[in-house]
């Protein structure tokens, strides 16, 4: 049984501390793929965050061992932070460098292409949807799945446990106040 | 969340999802009786949420070719079954490593590494041209190509 699989049966089982150790696990699986994915790549190609969270669930989530549906929404939880903060951290790191800053070791023509989000773009986001969570933490997990797992509002809303049209409001609402708080940025 | 920020949530979710467009602003003068503030919250939430499109409709994308530098390669870094030792030679495109093999046989190579910052397509497609003419040849003077590999790389006979 895989270590990923071990914690979501912890978790599971109603160990509280299980849960802490799952992020580290998923973020460096995602990593890992997507370095492992990059370097087969051309320069200048993007991957989808989703489809990479899809791989390290299959990659990490031993299916046989995990029954329960609560285990798939501890797991995309996870995802949605972790590549959050990767997509975050790279955003970061991409501005640093336009600014000159510090030398990376980074292509240029490898940084602009891919119908990608611009970096403050997600950098903004990011922070609105901090505030957002601060406002109506539900709401903005929905978000997170949705945004950075890439989960259906459907899928997202079982994860969570609200009902469908529970999820439609929030995202209805977030998504109209996301842009607000965007433009008080 | 705040009273107020509640108030214009469920006013906002009642214009969007039970009354047509053209209704929503006597709606919305009408249910906030008088407050200022809250009519101009909601009203800027209507608005956001007519001209929304496709905002966030899309998961994010955009984990470039730039995530994750791998750590500086150095002796010790392990590169799938190569370990590198040291670095024996550079030139313009790429870096020499002498190397320890551990899979499917162990012995002593050498890897050329792309230069990191030159992988772009160009550069690239030089360096497979090289390596494939490389391979083509089997002479005891001139290295011989083992194995590409990703991150680019080209692993040779250690002459």
């Amino acid at each position: 049984m895989s270590d990923v699989t071990h914690i979501l049966n912890q978790i599971e089982s109603g160990d509280p501390s299980a849960a802490e150790q799952l992020l580290p696990l998923v973020y460096a699986e995602l990593r890992k793929l997507a370095a492992a994915k990059l370097a087969q790549e051309m320069p200048g190609q993007t991957l989808q965050a989703t489809a990479l969270v899809h791989d390290a669930y299959l990659r990490l989530v031993d299916v046989g061992h995990t029954q329960h549906w609560n285990s798939r929404g501890h797991f995309f939880a996870a995802a949605a932070e972790a590549m959050r903060r990767i997509l975050v951290d790279q955003a970061r790191r991409k501005q640093a460098f336009k600014r000159g800053g510090q030398a990376h070791r980074v292509a240029l023509d490898a940084v602009d292409s891919g119908a990608t989000a611009p970096d403050h773009e997600l950098l903004d986001i990011d922070e609105a949807l901090t505030r957002l969570a601060a406002e109506d933490p539900q709401a903005a997990r929905l978000i997170q799945l949705r945004y950075f797992a890439g989960l259906s509002i459907e899928d997202a809303a079982e994860l969570i446990g609200i009902s469908r049209s529970t999820a439609y409001e929030h995202w209805s609402y977030a998504r109209a106040r996301l842009e607000i708080l965007l433009d008080a940025e | 969340m705040p009273t107020d920020l509640q108030t214009a949530r469920e006013l906002f979710l009642h214009a969007v999802g039970k009354l047509p467009p053209d209704e929503w602003e006597q709606y919305v003068n009408e249910a906030c009786g008088g407050d200022a503030d809250l009519e101009q919250q909601v009203g800027s939430l209507l608005q956001v949420h007519l001209e929304a499109g496709s905002f966030l409709n899309a998961p994010a994308s955009g984990l470039a070719a730039t995530i994750d530098q791998p750590p500086l390669e150095r002796p010790g870094t392990q590169i799938g079954p190569y370990k590198l030792l040291q670095q024996i030679g550079e030139g313009g495109m790429g870096v020499v490593y002498f190397a320890e093999q551990s899979q499917p046989v162990q012995r002593k190579v050498a890897v050329k590494l792309i230069k990191v910052g030159l992988d772009s397509r160009q550069i690239i497609a030089r360096f497979e041209a090289e390596r494939q003419a490389l391979a083509m040849m089997d002479h005891v003077n001139i290295a011989r190509v083992f194995d590409g590999g990703h991150p680019p790389a080209a692993i040779m006979r250690s002459v």
